[in-house]
């Protein structure tokens, strides 16, 4: 099993946002361990306890029903993604995994559209060893504004 | 204003012009005669301004305003803009004060919204400062009319106008106790900006006919169709209305056989996704009531939210969502909240696309020199219907625009 570095955190955070942008949302459940949670949250909202964001998901089955929904019945027009992620800082690394966190910008991309910053934030994450390579047990993508513009289908 | 012009003459409140949702001077008539008219406007709740000296900014459609809860426990709301030279006066969204203090010159206000000093009033040094005559008591902050239903707060700008109760009609007011009417815990608050008119979604959330078509998510796991027993109900003035679907179901795919492909086959992988209890005794599985202006109470399965519609000009909105929970909820009731709120908001599974459809609207509209709209689905009329598959609650919306816009 491999150490998880800074190194091999970051090509976790880079692989997935580049499966994310190239439209490879099929595989998003798979960068996840199988009962791994991703919510998308603003920083507000955390500030006050909520427990409810924009979205939350718990375990891969949740996210394959997400990119079911996004592919076979919402309705919304054809756009792209484009995020640009920092390098992560790594926290503690406990039994669990390490934790880590980066920030982002994302672009979202209308068809004939000019590219438009759509959301920034950070993500907290916590990354744990698997024997096929790093995967998120949690991801939390902290949004910097409680505002969000028309809708929200392509995970973050 | 005369509005036989825009196709909403007589009895009829079948069609629009579509230059209603486009023309700037159709906005600030609106705004003079609706928001700032004898609506009831929907603010907040109650449980964001738990104690005294507790405030939050809000809109009556373009007007800012303060909410706050004076010493004496009352709600109060004051128009957001000094009376000196008009700037915001509270800037930081929320918080707790025993007074206001313009950050510009630094006038102050006590929680009632009276003016009670100002800076260098008295001049300096014998010099400057205000005339004699300057009357503090006729420089207070304008303040609006206050009333609440189960920890809804609304306010009315008008001077008079009718009762918040007799406003919603007997039903609507019944609905609202009967699904908030408990201690009520803010579990979730975030914005949905739109590009349309906020009339656009107001109507969608009376469009009872759209829901199965559009959102398909729904009609997919067979959560909610309109073959389920349910109706549209109309509150006795006509203007506000409550869209709701019974527990029954029975399937009925033949009436969707001309409605887009049904993939009857799609499983979720994770039910746990929709996994509810039965919280109320009418057997009411999921209710949108609309008021006339600015709110709109959701019930869909466990998922409660209150979302308040504040326009943003003639082409822009914005929708301010609350997702609630009840001080009585099991952690497990609340965590089947938690995963039944991926149903709405602007990411939600089930109404993501309202984001969207009122911009597709919008746009198309932008070139329209008198064309109307069609709603005639379940006849012409503006009554309670015991079929969603009906536009009665869409005509309620003009029915309410046009007693505001053109009061008898
Ligand atoms: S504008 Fe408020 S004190 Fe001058
Ligand atoms: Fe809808």
């Amino acid at each position: 099993m491999m150490t998880l570095d800074a190194a091999a955190v970051q090509q976790l955070m880079l692989r997935y946002a580049d499966a994310i942008d190239a439209d490879a949302i099929e595989s998003w459940p798979d960068f996840f361990t199988p009962d791994g949670e991703y919510t998308v949250i603003s920083r507000d909202s955390l500030k006050r306890g909520h427990l409810i964001g924009v979205m939350q998901c718990c375990g891969q089955g949740m996210m394959r029903d997400r990119v079911m929904g996004l592919r076979d019945a919402n309705v919304y027009e054809p756009h792209c993604y484009r995020h640009v992620v920092s390098a992560p800082l790594l926290g503690e690394a406990g039994a669990e995994g390490v934790e880590a966190t980066a920030s982002f910008l994302l672009a979202r991309i209308m068809r004939a559209g000019v590219p438009e910053l759509f959301l920034s934030g950070r993500y907290e994450d916590l990354v744990v060893a698997t024997p096929a390579g790093p995967r998120f047990r949690r991801r939390r993508v902290v949004l910097d504004s409680t505002a969000v513009d028309t809708l929200l289908v392509i995970p973050v | 204003m005369n509005l036989d012009a825009y196709g909403l003459g007589g009895d009829a409140f079948n069609q629009a012009d579509y230059r209603l949702y486009t023309d700037p001077e159709i906005a600030r008539q609106e705004q003079d005669r609706i928001f700032e008219g004898p609506a009831w406007c929907f603010v907040g709740l109650e449980v964001e301004l738990p104690k005294a000296g507790d405030y939050k900014t809000s809109w009556v459609g373009a007007l800012p305003v303060i909410l706050v809860r004076g010493q004496d426990g009352e709600l109060r709301a004051m128009v957001n803009r000094c009376t000196h030279k008009g700037s915001t006066i509270v800037f930081d969204g929320e918080g707790c004060a025993e007074r206001f203090v313009c950050p510009y010159h630094n006038w102050y206000y006590d929680l009632e919204g009276n003016l009670t000093a100002v800076a260098f009033g008295n001049g300096i040094k014998g010099q400057g400062g205000m005339p004699a005559a300057f009357d503090k008591r006729a420089h207070g902050l304008r303040r609006l009319r206050v009333a609440t239903i189960a920890g809804l707060v609304f306010v009315s700008a008008a001077e008079q106008g009718p009762e918040l109760e007799d406003y919603l009609g007997t039903r609507i007011a019944h609905h609202i106790r009967r699904t908030l009417g408990r201690g009520l815990v803010v579990l979730g608050q975030y914005t949905q900006v739109m590009h349309n008119n906020w009339k656009l979604y107001m109507e969608n959330t009376r469009d009872s006919y759209h829901a199965s078509l559009l959102h398909v998510f729904f009609t997919t796991f067979r959560l909610n169709r309109l073959d389920m027993a349910g109706g549209m109900a109309v509150g006795e003035n006509g203007w506000n209305t409550l869209s709701y679907t019974q527990g029954t179901q029975k399937f009925n795919d033949e009436a969707y056989a001309d409605a887009r492909a049904l993939n009857t086959d799609i499983k979720l992988q994770d039910p746990s996704l929709v996994a509810n209890w039965p919280e109320f005794e009418d057997g009411i599985v999921s209710s949108i009531t609309s008021v006339f202006p600015s709110l709109i109470m959701q019930q869909i399965s466990n998922s409660l939210a209150v979302r308040q519609l504040v326009p943003k000009g003639p082409d822009k909105c914005e929708l301010v969502w609350t997702l609630l929970g009840t001080v009585e909820d099991t952690p497990a009731q609340t965590g089947m909240r938690v995963k039944q709120s991926n149903l709405v908001g602007p990411a939600g599974l089930v109404s993501m696309e309202d984001g969207i459809i009122g911009n597709f609207v919008q746009r198309s509209i932008a070139s329209a020199r008198g064309e109307r709209t069609v709603m005639r689905m379940g006849g012409d009329g503006v009554v309670s219907q015991e079929s969603r598959v009906t536009e009665a609650g869409v005509r309620a919306f003009w029915k309410a625009y046009r007693a505001h816009m053109e009061p008898a």
